[in-house]
């Protein structure tokens, strides 16, 4: 390189950024500073320049180039694209030929190689592959039109088998590029610019200086959580393109970070299929320990998750068993100061007709008018309610229900009223909200008997969390409103359903990045909940129609479903991730739902119990109750 | 004909190496460290030592405590000088070191300023080295000043806190000023044992009252200071006034063995134009080297506008930084609990437990959570839990 007071000719030469030929101290058209550009710099091939070997190419632009060399962006007279690597010596043409060679079918050899005045090329084919950043970039703009698992059978399940490929060889990348993994459209993955690959056996890596690929990189190729390098950070690569694969955003810096976890993929779109949503998160850990310890674990993840998925989706209406299992404890370290439990619970089931209504409620523990035990309450006595309208029949629709079985015939034989529920998942999402409207109402009424001028602010009042589960055979409709949570527990996973509606959830998903949402001031606040009024003139509160979120899965055996209170994951572990491990592994290894439950409980509270505790498990089995005929 | 080899010099990694014109203020993070290649072929120097007890031991710990320092008194050379001090300030044996301990650590320090002022001598490194057995329950300033004296006339402290309920966090504190140590029992390593390992390392001094002096530009706001190597341990908040741009690092025993002495220090830069940045000159002084620097150097950060230039880190010092914040938190808990700031010593423990899961340290995981749900139940928080918090901070190895 030349030093700056050297003579340099200015005129009439190629802008190494842009390709432009321009003169003067700076490139006129991109502004890049030509200072210092020495007549070594010319031996460089330029975009625009051609190259002759076995076919003429025609350089169309620079490539980053990360090891010594150039790279360019070449097309022959065909339109084949190639990539052109330019380097000052044949060994380092070699060298990158060997590390194609370790890639075996996933690298891109060079299809010729030669000279270039004093230099050495070697020139690559590129074939048909996009590189997944541009599909990428291509699925967000398109969030709307792809289903979920399109997109990962189309982009991630390639890389996902190249990664778990190459770590059965024992080799480890230790860090991927998004614009270097190129993916064709039978599903071939390649390399276009070599990964250094590592053998396992040298893993952990350690620290150095190396370039990342921010939203991509895991927080150990960064130097964080102690940054030894090893075949999770591959799993890592996969994971995110997974993550941002189902939820449709752009590459988040906080995946790089080492504390938080990136936010569920299911707050930011709709289709995310709960097992696929699961295998993102646990890839994408920020703890190394915590994903899957090598790219076969994830394959064998990613393909189970994609059967199940596909299974779910197929699966028609039809009898399901399920164990219910149920607890409500104060939390040993909440009730020392606050003595009355706001939690409170709702569970019924109707055997024969294979109908149940399940409820969670947690009240909110600062209320200015009233508290949160009453408002839990009000949840609770209008699923009272509403149970007993389904048990009188009141809810039919009118259309005959092919999923009714055998049993509901029987029942209707014997002259009682038949337990029914509205057929279409709208009307069954109308009953829901009315029964969350009725207990927003009656806390209200509650409020202004006792206070006939409302004097505070409405968002004083006492309100409540609901999370609801409806279920006829293995038709759930889910409804959730405030904070608790309700998880899907399957084949080692554990994925949330419901959308927390807090205020750092809200920001979220209206675009802004995790670290700001949740460093916003109350980003614990709850946005939405069962105690929302306004107030009109003569101080009379008026109800407000609550706005829960739905959600219909079908379940099958093998599923389990928990509805709780925020005092479990919050308690149950060093920190969400954490707990919602240990709770999938209470729910895993527990007999039967009811132990499940306890177990629960007792997780809980050994992590503090420092909020109340309410569960509700649904494990789902196969119906073996004698059929009537 | 090659320049003559330094004894001593600096390297240093800046994270991010280069930062983006787009970017705001940028948070820096310099990894220094003292390169000793130089001084292998150097003879140890002789070693002024005084040892003084402050409170009686256990009767346990004093039997292995004497035990020990007859050994330091046997392996000591012909041009060592080892003294005992027993109440009183007079050089003693080992055995007025134990029946008549000094009261108090002022004392000690007291003792060890006249007894090591007379034996100052330019060729030999000069320590008092005191094993603390009370829970030193002194007014600090005094001990701070005592112990400030200490330092300029290049006397280190040595600390050995054999008392679970001492302030570590003074002690610390009153150690680093002179670039000495406090240490304390580990598991599998006993309190005598602590000593004996750092009189050794005492023993092997190669270059004497090493110190890093770096000077910043204005634009540069220093953060804090913490020392990687060796063990981790955060020396202070520095605060650098517009008149004083200077900052000096007291590096302590520089010996052939062991990881080179590594420091760690935050800066906060603000937004700048494209370019090259000094961030500090750096000079090492050595009292071989007289009033001049035995290296001089400086660190350089670059400022660009390409976007792929910026996606380089240097995680060698990302997980240095890593390690040594801990250090911090754990004088936060032990603030924020001083000063009846209940949420604070919750959140900073969460924080800690949050940390040591990143790092994968299971046991301080486990214990960190522990003491928080304790704190939680019962709303308090001894000074051994805090010291306890200290020592696995500074130690990894703790698991």
């Amino acid at each position: 390189m030349a030093s700056a007071d050297q003579t340099v000719d200015m005129t009439g030469i190629h802008c190494p950024a842009c390709g432009t030929v321009t003169a003067g101290p700076y490139c006129h058209n991109c502004g890049f500073a030509l200072e210092g550009r020495s007549s070594a710099d010319d031996r460089w091939p330029q975009p625009g320049d051609r190259i002759d070997g076995d076919a003429a190419l025609y350089l169309r632009g620079n490539l980053q180039c990360v090891g010594p060399g150039r790279r360019y962006l070449a097309e022959a007279d065909d339109k084949a694209r190639f990539e052109v690597y330019v380097a000052e010596s044949a060994e380092v043409l070699a060298d990158r030929a060997k590390a194609v060679a370790a890639l075996g079918t996933y690298g891109l050899p060079a299809r010729w190689t030669g000279r270039y005045g004093e230099l050495h090329y070697a020139a690559v084919p590129l074939g048909e592959g996009t590189p997944v950043a541009e599909a990428l970039a291509r699925i967000i703009a398109e969030r709307d039109h792809n289903e979920a698992r399109v997109i990962v059978e189309r982009w991630v399940l390639p890389l996902a088998r190249c990664v778990a490929d190459l770590h059965a060889e024992d080799k480890i990348c230790g860090g991927l590029d998004p614009t270097e993994v190129l993916i064709d459209d039978q599903g071939r993955c390649r390399f276009r610019w070599p990964p250094t690959l590592h053998d396992r056996a040298d893993t952990p890596l350690a620290p150095r200086r190396r370039r990342v690929h921010r939203g991509f990189s895991a927080p150990e190729l960064y130097g964080r959580c102690g940054g030894g390098v090893g075949p999770r950070a591959d799993v890592f690569f996969v994971g995110v393109l997974l993550y941002y694969g189902l939820a449709r955003v752009a590459p988040m810096t906080e995946a790089g970070h080492s504390v938080d976890r990136l936010p569920a993929p299911h707050i930011y779109h709709a289709d995310v299929p709960p097992e696929l949503g699961a295998v993102a998160r646990r890839a994408v850990s920020p703890v190394p320990e915590r994903r899957y310890p090598d790219g076969e674990a994830l394959l064998a993840a990613l393909e189970t998750a994609l059967e199940v998925a596909e299974l779910r989706r197929d699966t028609g209406r039809g009898p399901i068993g399920v164990d219910v299992g149920h607890e409500l404890h104060i939390g040993v370290l909440k009730g020392q100061y606050a003595p009355q439990n706001q939690d409170d619970l709702f569970l019924a089931y109707h055997v024969d007709s294979s109908i149940g209504l399940f409820v969670v409620s947690d009240g909110v523990s600062i209320s200015e008018f009233g508290s949160g035990d009453i408002a839990s309450s009000c949840v609770r006595q209008e699923a009272l309610n509403g149970w007993r309208l389904i048990l009188d029949g009141h809810l039919a629709g009118d259309e005959p229900d092919d999923s009714v079985d055998v049993h509901d015939e029987t029942l209707a034989g014997l002259g009682e009223p038949t337990p029914t529920l509205p057929l279409d998942f709208e009307g069954r999402c109308r009953f829901l909200a009315s029964l969350l409207d009725q207990a927003n109402r009656r806390i209200g009424q509650l409020v202004q008997q006792e206070i006939p001028h409302f004097p505070g602010q409405p968002e004083g009042i006492m309100a409540a969390t609901a999370v609801t589960a409806l279920l006829e055979g293995n038709r759930v409709t889910l409804s959730s409103i405030g904070d608790s949570r309700i998880y899907l527990i399957r084949d080692g996973h554990i994925s949330q359903l419901s959308i927390d509606h807090d205020l750092a959830t809200q920001l979220l998903r209206l675009g802004r990045p995790p670290t700001v949402a949740r460093s916003f001031p109350a980003a614990g606040a709850l946005i939405r909940c069962v105690g929302e009024f306004d107030k009109d003139p003569d101080h009379q509160l008026v109800p407000v129609p609550l706005q829960p979120e739905f959600l219909e899965l079908m379940v099958m055996p093998g599923d389990t479903l928990l509805l709780c209170s925020d005092g479990i994951p919050d308690y149950g572990g060093y920190d969400e991730e954490d707990a919602e491990e240990r709770m999938r592994q209470c729910v895993e290894s527990a007999p039967g739902a009811p132990w499940a439950a306890f177990e629960l409980m007792v997780l809980a509270n050994r992590g503090g119990g420092g909020d109340n505790i309410s569960c509700i498990v649904l494990r789902f089995h196969d119906d073996d109750r004698p059929r009537a005929s | 004909m090659s320049a003559p080899r330094t004894p001593l010099s600096l390297r240093w990694r800046v994270d991010p190496p280069i930062s983006l014109v787009t970017d705001g203020a940028v948070d820096v993070g310099a990894l220094l460290t003292l390169d000793r290649s130089g001084l292998v072929d150097r003879q140890a120097r002789p070693l002024n030592l005084v040892v003084a007890q402050v409170g009686t031991p256990r009767p346990s710990r004093t039997a292995e405590l004497k035990r020990v320092f007859g050994r330091i008194r046997e392996a000591a050379r012909p041009d060592d000088r080892l003294i005992f001090v027993g109440a009183g300030g007079s050089g003693d044996g080992i055995e007025a070191c134990f029946d008549r301990p000094v009261p108090t650590l002022a004392g000690a320090l007291d003792a060890g300023a006249r007894l090591l002022g007379n034996l100052r001598d330019g060729r030999a490194a000069t320590r008092l080295a005191v094993v603390v057995n009370t829970a030193v329950q002194e007014p600090m300033q005094p001990l701070l000043t005592a112990a400030g004296a200490l330092s300029e006339r290049a006397i280190g402290v040595e600390l050995f806190c054999g008392h679970s309920a001492a302030d570590l966090g003074l002690l610390t504190r009153l150690a680093n000023l002179g670039g000495g140590e406090t240490r304390v029992s580990q598991p599998g390593r006993s309190l005598a044992e602590a000593v004996l390992d750092r009189v050794e390392s005492l023993r092997d001094q190669r270059a004497l009252d090493v110190q890093i002096e770096l000077t910043f530009s204005p634009i540069v706001q220093p953060g804090q200071l913490f020392r990687v190597a060796p063990s981790p341990v955060f020396l202070r908040n520095v605060r650098l006034g517009d008149d004083n741009r200077q900052l000096t690092i007291e590096v302590g025993p520089v010996t052939a063995r062991g990881p080179d002495p590594a420091f760690l220090l935050t800066a906060m830069l603000p937004k700048r134009r494209i370019g090259r940045y000094r961030l500090f000159d750096a000079r090492v002084y050595s009292r071989d080297g007289g009033e001049r620097p035995v290296w001089s150097g400086g660190a350089v950060q670059r400022c660009g506008a390409d976007p792929s230039e910026a996606g380089e880190v240097e995680a060698e010092v990302i997980a240095a930084r890593e390690r040594v914040e801990v250090t911090a938190w754990s004088e936060e808990v032990a603030r924020c609990y001083a000063e009846g700031d209940a949420r604070g010593v919750s959140s900073t423990l969460d924080r800690l437990v949050r940390h040591f899961v990143t790092l994968g340290r299971k046991r301080s995981v486990e214990q960190v959570s522990q003491m928080r749900l304790r704190f939680l139940r019962s709303g308090a928080l001894s000074r051994a839990d805090v010291n306890r918090l200290r020592r696995m901070a500074s130690n990894p190895a703790l698991g």
